[in-house]
């Protein structure tokens, strides 16, 4: 007969407020801040490169031109750009105008002439000579170094150095001989011409004083010419370097030695090479936008092997990248994750599902990379373009 | 039956009056009603309408709050009770049966009477409840599907399912035939010798005042006169 | 007698004021949002038409590289031309102040002799050119104003690479230019949209386009055949590097601002429909309480005599009153509602004569379909009360029935105790007003997440677009096209960090007989900027073979990777060319195809030029670049992220706030209607059940936990239906958009689902808090006295 005090309506009230709360917390639930969609990346060690990049143009290393060393009629070549040639190959000939070639101021300008080619000769010689004993000597260093080095007794650096410079003091001598055969070949011209008896109706022969390949006709088709208008130009395609031309507040910042590389010129990879020069004066051009700059002349030298390359000729067109600064091993995150805060730099880390601001001091930056000196560890994920909605302990969630 | 030797007073009221505003006019229900119910019994209210009969009952079942004078349940003091001390009066203490039965139609039989043993403190079951007035084969029945005495006895046995102290008819037997009436009526007897309900009724028809205790006269607002019955009659011996 | 009967309809209604009120003001939501929004149509569409006609706006429109001007007669003979326009536009930077960004810009040249037969100026401040004066221009108006450019003010130009000092002496308009956006811009800025008139022998002299034209406006004869005279124009005009003549529909202002009323109209079209519909609901249920209340006395004025003509007469017109009262509030609001929208449209679109009219029309159909919907929803009860004969109508009316339903019998109440179970089956008795009190409540919550979810696609598109498809700082668009060394050079400028250039050439893709018109982009490998993205931002690259296409744009011409695409690259001498497709990318907005820098050089035959750059820029040194921008020669615009980022925030701010706030009424409004009727209707209906509830000794809360679960039931399955309906109505709103300009997926945050949520519970809670006052004020003594 007894009733437990059970009342539906107090069951039903129970019922009512367990809704009201399971209803109120839905609400709160709806109500808070949902995670915002980000992209995101890792800090891992890496690389930051800067460079300089322009484009620039191949240069053959060691050109020669053969000119008419005197006036005549110039015969029709039988040349043609790209036909190799050697020492010695009849590259034009030059048959005579009419009857005296010589008179006697001529013959004094060829005698003239003569004695500055010898001259000339051997000052070549003796310079030529110097570069030799200048990379035998380099030789010799690099030589005792690497035994040193089999010892531990010599640092990397040193040691590249060395290289470096046994390849350079090479790479001069090699250009003061040629230099030399130059001056000869010229002293020969000029003998030539003094031998030549007046009416001598036979012409001459013009040769290539060097091995190499004719990179350009300057005449292609016979006809008159002045003692020293250019003929053709012979040289080898093969001895490339490059030239580009730079801002000079980049230039300041290019160091002979520094690394470089070479895209777009065509092939598959990109090439190495490395500065060998930057020249001290600046001229000024006009830039593309129309607006004067001051630049300067940088020449670099192909390192690729020539078989990588073997169709890049003179005169193409390339894109140079030049190092001006590197940092490798450091932290590395991207440059969009990074932005200013309060006089310094910061970024958003994502730590659990949470928005996190760090201050992090940066060093090198190379407009896609950014170095963290401090402030992050590696592993951290960072947040990539952050909107500007973003606030410290915004639950975040990649998509 | 009359009374035992040592009354017990569970109801006394003392000068009520109830006063209603209607629009600009005044009316005044009661006028200084006095009555004490003992424990046990059953009583009658007779008298032609406007007499204030049902104003009264609603006083007494907490229905409504009078305007003046005192009513004193047991120990409590009903009129200056508020909202929620008399809902729980009622709740506890008070069944009620109306004249046109008031059940939710929504609801069958024994649901009907369900609603008040869910909430009380010390029910019967409803079961046993409609067994009281006869109706449990019909308990999964709709009130459409009652007739009226059905209805009406459903209504009681949810009145008295909760075990009240205090049971209040008014004209309970008003919307019946005779032969239904003469069972309400029995049922409500019943009801009164088993369970010991104070029990009042109200009606206007005289003959019924026969089956009561004591009969309450009133007229004017006023209680004019109260009798006491020697024995109660039976409902077959009543004509009306 | 009719007297009589009015006076009781007035009291009747005032009696059930609050109950009244809430219909009226549901009736007028929707009316106020037919009126505001259709009202704002038609303006738009009168000013629209009313400006076209009157300054002559062309039929056909054409820009190509040079013609000299004696193709122009031959222009004139192609059938179905009926006028030709013949003009200079060239790109121009005007130097608008040191110190801000020049905005990319256009000169348009004008008859020496009197005013253009087509495409006219509306001079609206100032005068016109002075015939044979080369330093004067006319300037847009929007634009001087956005820059604070004066009357008299000198403006320096600098046309064709030289510095030109002019003087504006008029402010000018031109139906050509009502949406003034840029192409590749999201929305319309007007201090980035300049355009300046000039007299045309001055232009010609500075282009250098003397005796030439290089732009055409045509008028069609009314029954001409405009795709006939489309390509007999493209077939003239090719070898002079015609682009491609368009028709109006493509016309760039024209097209917008046709879509944007086109979004308008449909939204006038359906809005409405749903708040009228709910209010006839409400008037149904309402109503018919009412009248059951009233039985006794209808049945004793007809056993009085009145006709049953007269008795329904006499509801319908309470009725009446009630949809008109609605009516009156909705005119009332929706004309300052309408007001307000077309201000904001005043911003965005240069009409000079636009303004809110509420007309005849509008008025007679927002009182016709108030009337409909009140009258609709008491057309049932008030038939059957006239038709019910007196007698019957004297005694009370049977009591309910209930049974056992299905439910019941599958033993689906078994756990609820007595009085769950009375307000359960009291909702199943009538399921069709269960399935229509949550469809209103489910429409409710639709609205208000509507209102909001707008918010939520221009937070998602603010994202994507600034942060990542234009991560860069600084967009710089270049007068023609400069070689590489240009835009490294710009990399060296002090403060830039990364640069990179893009090419853009103006291309038709075709397949199978389909075309559209687009740009052809050749990308920088790898960029870091300005990037190519599909939603949310997931990064395609641009191919090493062939190319990518807008996913839209393969849609339409109905292509798959593999296919060969034939691409017409646009201009004088460019070739047409075969390219696979490679790939497709969903980006946000336009038709491209997208090829590498290299690919795009190789298929014009020449070197990777740029025509735009897009640099990252320190912060501290933008300023300092941006002003050496402005001075190369070469460089026509500039555009700074962070000040196109403010702009488009302020611009979507003004109207975001003002939607969500009126949406939220709106449903606000439509919750407290349903649920607060229905309380009352369950309250009144039920007042005797509920009164004996009370005389048994349940307190008040009980019993109104009776009443209000009920309606809890309804909002409780109401909102999830709601929220779902409000996704679905935003999917369809977003497809009104023309997908060949702009896509974006359906993005609605769960704060908005949340806030419809609230908007509507609150609304429902404040309902309950009447009922809970009607529940104490039960006369259960007076209720119980009562025969019925």
């Amino acid at each position: 007969m007894t009733n437990p005090k059970r009342s539906p309506i107090r069951w039903g009230r129970i019922g009512i407020l367990v809704g009201a709360v399971a209803l109120a917390g839905i609400l709160v639930w709806a109500f808070l801040p949902e995670p915002v969609l980000v992209e995101e990346s890792t800090a891992i060690s890496g690389n930051v490169v800067v460079e300089a990049v322009e484009d620039g143009k191949t240069r053959v290393l060691d050109r020669y031109v053969v000119s008419a060393p005197v006036t005549g009629n110039l015969a029709r070549s039988a040349l043609r750009v790209g036909d190799a040639v050697l020492p010695g190959t009849v590259v034009a000939r030059l048959l005579p105008m009419d009857a005296p070639l010589l008179d006697a101021r001529t013959r004094a300008e060829i005698r003239a002439r003569l004695s500055g080619a010898l001259d000339g000769r051997r000052v070549s010689e003796a310079r030529a000579h110097a570069a030799e004993l200048a990379a035998a000597d380099a030789e010799h260093e690099l030589i005792r170094l690497r035994q040193l080095a089999v010892g531990g007794g010599v640092s990397p650096r040193d040691l590249e150095s060395a290289e470096a410079l046994a390849r350079v003091r090479g790479e001069e001598a090699t250009s003061a001989r040629f230099a030399v055969e130059v001056a000869a070949h010229e002293a020969e011209v000029a003998q030539a011409l003094l031998r030549r008896a007046p009416s001598d109706g036979s012409g001459m022969d013009l040769s290539s004083p060097v091995n190499g390949v004719v990179l350009r006709l300057f005449q292609e088709s016979g006809g008159p010419v002045q003692a020293g208008t250019p003929v053709l130009e012979i040289g080898d395609p093969a001895q490339l370097e490059v030239v580009v031309d730079v801002l000079t507040a980049d230039a300041v910042r290019i160091a002979p030695g520094a690394p470089a590389r070479l895209e777009r010129w065509g092939g598959p990879d990109a090439l190495i090479a490395h500065v060998v020069r930057v020249d001290p004066a600046a001229i000024t051009r006009v830039s593309a936008l129309g607006v004067e700059e001051q630049r300067v002349d940088v020449v670099l030298s192909l390192d690729s092997p020539h078989a990588s390359r073997a169709r890049l000729g003179d005169g193409f067109r390339v894109d140079v990248r030049m190092e001006v600064a590197r940092q490798d091993g450091v932290l590395v995150i991207p440059e969009a994750a990074v932005f200013r805060r309060d006089g310094g730099f910061a970024t958003w880390v994502d730590e659990d599902g949470r928005a996190t601001l760090r201050m992090v001091d940066v060093g090198l930056r190379d407009g896609v990379r950014v170095e963290i000196r401090s402030g992050l560890a590696a592993g951290d994920v960072v947040v990539v373009h952050p909107s500007d909605t973003l606030v410290e302990g915004a639950r975040v969630k990649v998509p | 039956m009359s009374s035992d030797t040592s009354p017990v007073s569970v109801l006394q009221a003392r000068r009520l009056t109830r006063t209603y505003r209607m629009g600009e006019v005044d009316v005044l229900a009661l006028r200084g009603a006095d009555m004490d119910l003992y424990e046990g019994e059953l009583v009658v209210l007779l008298g032609p309408s406007g007499s204030g009969k049902s104003t009264l009952l609603n006083l007494l079942g907490g229905l409504d709050v009078p305007t003046s004078g005192s009513l004193k349940w047991r120990d409590h003091d009903l009129t200056s009770a508020t909202d929620a001390a008399l809902t729980r009066y009622r709740r506890e203490h008070v069944g009620f049966v109306f004249q046109f039965y008031n059940l939710v139609p929504s609801l069958t039989a024994r649901e009907n009477v369900a609603l008040v043993t869910d909430i009380a403190p010390d029910p019967l079951d409803p079961d046993e409840a409609l067994d009281l007035v006869g109706l449990r084969s019909r308990r999964d029945h709709f009130p459409s599907q009652l007739s009226g005495g059905e209805q009406q006895r459903v209504a009681i046995a949810r009145a008295v399912a909760k075990r009240p102290d205090l049971l209040l008819c008014d004209e309970p037997t008003g919307a019946l035939d005779v032969a239904t009436g003469r069972l309400v009526l029995d049922v409500l007897a019943r009801v009164n010798r088993e369970l010991g309900a104070t029990t009042a009724l109200i009606t206007h028809n005289a003959a019924i005042a026969a089956l009561a205790d004591r009969v309450f006269t009133m007229a004017d607002g006023r209680v004019a006169t109260v009798t006491s019955n020697a024995t109660r009659a039976k409902s077959s011996d009543i004509q009306w | 007698m009719v007297t009589s009967l009015t006076k009781k309809m007035m009291r009747d209604l005032v009696g059930q004021a609050v109950q009244v009120g809430t219909i009226a003001v549901v009736i007028g939501c929707g009316v106020a949002a037919f009126v505001s929004m259709r009202g704002t149509w038609k303006s738009l569409e009168l000013a629209r038409d009313l400006y076209y006609e009157r300054y002559r706006f062309g039929d056909v429109f054409v820009h190509l590289e040079r013609a000299p001007l004696a193709v122009r007669a031959r222009l004139e003979d192609i059938p179905g031309v009926a006028l030709v326009e013949t003009r200079l536009v060239e790109p121009v930077r005007l130097v608008v102040s040191a110190a801000e960004t020049p905005p990319p810009g256009q000169v348009m040249s004008l008859p020496s002799d009197g005013r253009p037969r087509l495409d006219d100026l509306r001079v609206y401040k100032g005068r016109p050119l002075e015939s044979g004066r080369d330093d004067e221009v006319l300037i847009l108006s929007a634009f001087a104003e956005a820059h604070g450019l004066a009357l008299g003010d000198t403006l320096p130009l600098v046309m064709h690479g030289h510095q030109f000092q002019t003087r504006i002496v008029g402010y000018a308009d031109a139906p050509e230019f009502v949406y003034a956006i840029a192409p590749g811009e999201f929305m319309p800025d007007p201090t980035r949209f300049g355009v300046v008139w000039m007299d045309e022998r001055a232009v010609a002299a500075a282009y250098r386009m003397d005796g030439a034209f290089d732009d055409v406006v045509l008028r069609l004869q009314p029954g001409a055949d405009p795709e006939g005279v489309l390509e007999s124009v493209d077939d003239l005009l090719e070898p002079y590097g015609g682009l491609g003549a368009v028709l109006r529909d493509k016309q760039i202002s024209n097209k917008l601002l046709t879509q944007e009323m086109g979004q308008l109209r449909a939204l006038a079209s359906t809005i409405p429909i749903v708040f009228l519909a709910v209010a006839a609901f409400l008037v149904q249920v309402a109503l018919g309480r009412m009248v059951q209340l009233q039985r006794v006395p209808i049945a004793t004025l007809k056993a009085f005599g009145y006709t049953r003509g007269e008795i329904a007469r006499h509801f319908f017109a309470m009725i009446a009153v009630v949809g008109v009262v609605g009516a009156v509030m909705g005119l009332g609001v929706g004309t300052w509602f309408g007001r307000a929208m077309t201000d904001l449209y005043r911003d965005f679109f240069a009409l000079p004569t636009l303004s809110f009219r509420l007309d005849g029309e509008l008025v007679l159909v927002s009182l016709g379909v108030s009337m409909l919907a009140a009258i609709s929803g008491a057309l049932g009860t008030v038939l059957q009360i006239a038709n019910m004969p007196p007698a019957e109508a004297m005694q009370p009316p049977a009591p309910p029935t209930y049974s056992r339903g299905l439910i019941e019998r599958c033993g689906g109440l078994a756990m609820l105790g007595p009085a769950a179970r009375m307000a359960a089956r009291d909702m199943l008795r009538r399921p069709l007003r269960l399935m229509l009190s949550i469809a209103g409540i489910a429409a409710a919550t639709a609205v208000v997440v509507i209102g909001r979810f707008g918010e939520d696609a221009i937070d998602a598109m603010e994202g994507v677009i600034f942060d990542h498809v234009q991560a860069e700082d600084i967009s710089v668009t270049f007068a023609g096209e400069v070689p590489d060394r240009a835009v490294r050079a710009l990399g060296q400028l002090p403060g830039v960090n990364l640069v990179e250039g893009q090419r853009a050439v103006a291309a038709r893709f075709s397949s199978g007989g389909v075309y559209r018109d687009g740009a052809l982009l050749g990308w920088t490998p790898d960029p870091h900027l300005r990037r190519l993205i599909e939603w949310p931002f997931h990064t395609v690259a641009a191919p090493e073979q062939g190319l990518v296409l807008t996913a839209e744009l393969v849609r339409v011409l109905g292509l798959t990777v593999g296919d060969l695409v034939e691409v017409e690259l646009l201009g004088r001498g460019l070739p047409t060319v075969m390219l696979p497709l490679a790939g497709s990318v969903r980006e946000p907005a336009g038709l491209q195809g997208h090829v590498g820098n290299d690919t795009l050089a190789r298929l014009l035959g020449g070197s990777r030029l740029a025509t735009h750059a897009f640099l990252a820029v320190d912060p501290q040194y933008e300023t300092e670049v941006v002003a050496r921008l402005s001075q190369m020669p070469s460089v026509l615009g500039v555009s700074r992220k962070s000040a196109v980022l403010a702009s488009f925030r302020a611009q979507t701010r003004e109207t975001r706030s003002a939607f969500v706030w009126i949406a939220s009424l709106f449903g606000a409004a439509l919750a407290v209607g349903i649920v607060y009727n229905n309380a009352r209707v369950a309250l009144s209906a039920r007042a005797r059940e509920l009164a004996s509830l009370r005389v048994l000794g349940f307190t008040r809360s009980e019993v109104s936990g009776i009443v209000l679960g009920e309606q809890a039931v309804h909002v409780l399955i109401g909102l999830p239906v709601g929220l779902f309906a409000g996704h679905q109505a935003a999917v369809a709103m977003m497809s009104t958009v023309d997908p060949e300009t702009w896509r974006f997926p359906v993005v609605i945050a769960t704060r908005t689902y949340g806030f419809a949520a609230a908007v509507v519970l609150g609304a429902a809670l404040i309902s309950w808090l009447f009922v809970f006052r009607q529940v104490s004020r039960l006369d259960l003594v007076a209720v119980l006295k009562t025969k019925e």
